[in-house]
């Protein structure tokens, strides 16, 4: 089943994709062409979301990474779509019409890392205290105060 | 004369509020089940923070939550006693490093008791609860003067 | 912060017109009513939930979480690959092995350590003791939210055999630490045999009879929870339920069954399903899960093999990243894990069916009365561990 994903995703797309693992496929795209890979997606039987989650790849110049997980019930298998954004430019459209469960999962990316999600209607803090927001603090450049390395003025 | 007759009857039944914020709480609800039984020392829990005698600590105070768990204690009538458990009360515990922990409680309540485990044992908790009924008995003029120090100053 | 008379757990705090206006809904009153079923309350756990209600009626409903926050996924990356287990296991802390299992294969898949055989027998028996324990607690808070408080110390009498035997094994009754990347941490002796034995032996002997008896064919439960919180089954898939919530609408997705991990593949048990989707099948599924979970138990015990239960797992790992997932007692729990070749992880991601489970609870809590707003939330299963980790 999956190979007939591949074949498909690389006729239409002309994305090259592959395994993850034993069950799981592992797909690469751009983010202009995130939503149609979505909802092609979505009309062949990966209808259940699992999660987005994040990947900051900073301190070696990379840049961040957005993943997001798919399961197929009826057929058992996997994909993880992925897209690589640069540090400055950290925008990215919003799946949560294709996908309605996914709407909190990309408020708290937005929350811990400071993606933008573009079209999100709820963008707000969610887990953090109301005065901890803008701080993001799942990014390798904030260290938690236990572990900064000492300044000259010790608090 | 007339107070020792109410610090008598206040320790043999010292009410308490429900505050579960942390994975201590569920060794609170092993005290409460039919094996550690704690209704035969008078213990119970009640909902209300108008109508209890403690509040207990139950480790894992968050920074959110640390507005809250002071407003509850603001609205307990005197005397009134602080049961902390867990190593997370005096400390952090595993969580030591975290900035969204608030690790030293103590600045803020004023403790009376301390019971040490992550989580404690329910029988090292049911020493610590004769401890505190102990404090309660004997030990009326500390418990009179146990103003919050510092409370003031926080900001909501 | 308002005007607020505290009263027995629920606040009462009118908002002014600017926040929701009953004219733009078209009710017939300006102004609704909002409660706050508050953070200090004994049935909702440190949550909180905003309830706008018209008379009796509720309008909408919306959750206010974050108050046991610790933020676990970035205290891991200060530990080493073994000390993690400390950090992970306290995710949610009423069933703690699914959490360190699916963390100990994500790390042996990176590093690409072979586990023998009797180690994942005996984390098979540990996993569905941590099962059977929370879905214990799971039964006595569903009946106690209804106001009755008998069931709850009758399961606590049955947990107890159970923390018993996790005692006898690794001197912890609930945050024990003994599934480690590599294996299990201690030796299972024969008095730990001994112990699992005798408390599953309480369970099918003495507590399924009696509670089947009174409290599963009670009329007033099934007039207070049947009809309550209906979900059809596409449209379960469609709002991301997840674990027992999902089963209970006719959607047969158990991961121990779809892609086996540790010794399910080579036990016999079967996957329970119902074809309502309100909260009393949800209740049903929770109780039948109970008795199927007995049965895995004895048939481990019996295939024990001898060998080895732990291996070296090495300091370093070398690059690279895992997806793995494993049936919780609340639902499937997934974890990202990335390794760059240093001492920890370099990122963990836990994805936590809770809080999928959370936010479909809104879409199901639409014109329903004040009084099931309880039964559908406890119906639902959530722990708050996992949902703020």
């Amino acid at each position: 089943m999956l190979e007939e994903i591949r074949e498909k995703v690389k006729s239409e797309f002309g994305l090259e994709s592959e395994a993850y693992d034993t069950n799981m496929l592992l797909i690469e795209c751009k983010k202009e062409q995130l939503r149609d890979l979505m909802k092609f997606l979505k009309s062949n039987g990966f209808n259940y979301p699992h999660t987005v989650s994040v990947v900051d790849y900073t301190p070696k110049g990379e840049g961040f990474q957005v993943n997001y997980i798919l399961e197929n019930l009826n057929d058992k298998k996997f994909v993880m779509v992925r897209v690589n954004l640069p540090e400055d430019n950290l925008s990215i459209p919003t799946v949560s019409d294709i996908f309605p469960p996914l709407q909190p999962h990309e408020r708290e990316a937005w929350e811990m890392f400071g993606v933008e999600f573009i079209g999100n209607p709820r963008l707000e803090v969610m887990l953090l205290p109301e005065w901890a927001e803008g701080w993001f603090p799942l990014r390798k450049s904030y260290d938690f105060k236990k572990h900064r390395k000492p300044s000259k003025e010790k608090k | 004369m007339i107070l020792k007759f109410f610090d008598w009857t206040r320790s043999n039944s010292p009410w308490g509020v429900h505050f579960c914020s942390g994975c201590c709480s569920l060794e609170v609800l092993a005290l409460m089940g039919p094996r550690f039984d704690w209704e035969r020392y008078g213990f119970m829990m009640t909902p209300s923070p108008r109508q209890a005698d403690f509040i207990i600590v139950t480790g894992l105070v968050s920074r959110k939550v640390l507005p809250v768990l002071l407003r509850v204690y603001q609205q307990m009538p005197e005397p009134r006693y602080v049961f902390g458990m867990g190593a997370c009360a005096g400390g952090g515990g595993p969580y030591w490093d975290s900035d969204f922990v608030a690790v030293d409680v103590s600045q803020y309540i004023p403790f009376d008791v301390f019971v040490a485990g992550c989580p404690p044992n329910p029988e090292a908790t049911l020493e610590g609860f004769l401890r505190l009924k102990e404090i309660i008995l004997r030990d009326r003029e500390n418990a009179a003067k146990k103003h919050p120090n510092r409370m003031e100053e926080l900001e909501y | 912060m308002g005007n607020s008379i505290s009263l027995a757990g629920y606040t009462f705090v009118v908002e002014e017109t600017k926040e929701v206006s009953g004219e733009d809904l078209g009710l017939l009153q300006e102004k609704l009513l909002q409660l706050n079923w508050g953070v200090q309350h004994p049935a909702s756990g440190p949550m909180r939930l905003k309830v706008w209600v018209d008379g009796d009626e509720v309008v909408k409903v919306d959750p206010d979480i974050g108050y046991v926050l610790r933020l676990l996924e970035k205290l891991v990356e200060y530990r080493t690959w073994q000390n993690a287990i400390v950090n992970v296991e306290r995710a949610c802390f009423i069933d703690n092995f699914g959490t360190m299992t699916g963390y100990s294969i994500a790390a042996e898949k990176i590093a690409g350590v072979e586990v023998p055989k009797k180690a994942d027998y005996v984390r098979t028996i540990l996993c569905e003791g941590g099962r059977i324990v929370s879905h214990l607690i799971g039964l006595g808070g569903f009946i106690g939210v209804l106001g009755v408080h008998t069931p709850m110390q009758w399961a606590l009498i049955a947990r107890e055999k159970f923390l018993d035997a996790f005692e006898v094994y690794s001197g912890q009754r609930i945050a024990t630490a003994s599934i480690v990347p590599g294996g299990v941490r201690y030796e299972p002796t024969g008095k730990f045999i001994e112990k699992m034995i005798s408390a599953v032996d309480f369970l099918e002997k003495e507590f399924i009879p009696r509670y089947t008896e009174v409290f599963i064919d009670n009329p007033t439960l099934k007039l207070r929870s049947q009809g309550i919180g209906v979900v059809p089954k596409e449209k379960a898939v469609e709002l991301g339920l997840a674990g027992p919530a999902l089963r209970a609408s006719g959607v047969a997705s158990d991961v121990r069954k779809d892609y086996p991990y540790t010794a399910y593949g080579e036990l016999d048990f079967r996957v329970v399903t119902k074809e309502e989707g309100d909260a009393y099948a949800r209740y049903l599924v929770i109780w039948e899960e109970l008795i199927e979970s007995a049965k895995i138990i004895r048939q481990a015990i019996e295939g024990l093999p001898e060998g080895e239960w732990r291996t070296k797992f090495p300091i370093k790992v070398p690059p690279g990243e895992a997806y793995v997932n494993v049936e919780w007692a609340r639902g499937c729990f997934g974890f990202h894990l990335i390794s760059d070749g240093g001492t920890g992880p370099y990122r963990l991601k836990m994805r936590a069916p809770s809080f999928a489970n959370l936010w479909a609870m809104p879409e199901m809590m639409k014109n329903v009365k004040l009084a099931d707003v309880p039964v559908i939330f406890a119906s639902l299963y959530m722990c708050h561990g996992d949902i703020d980790r």
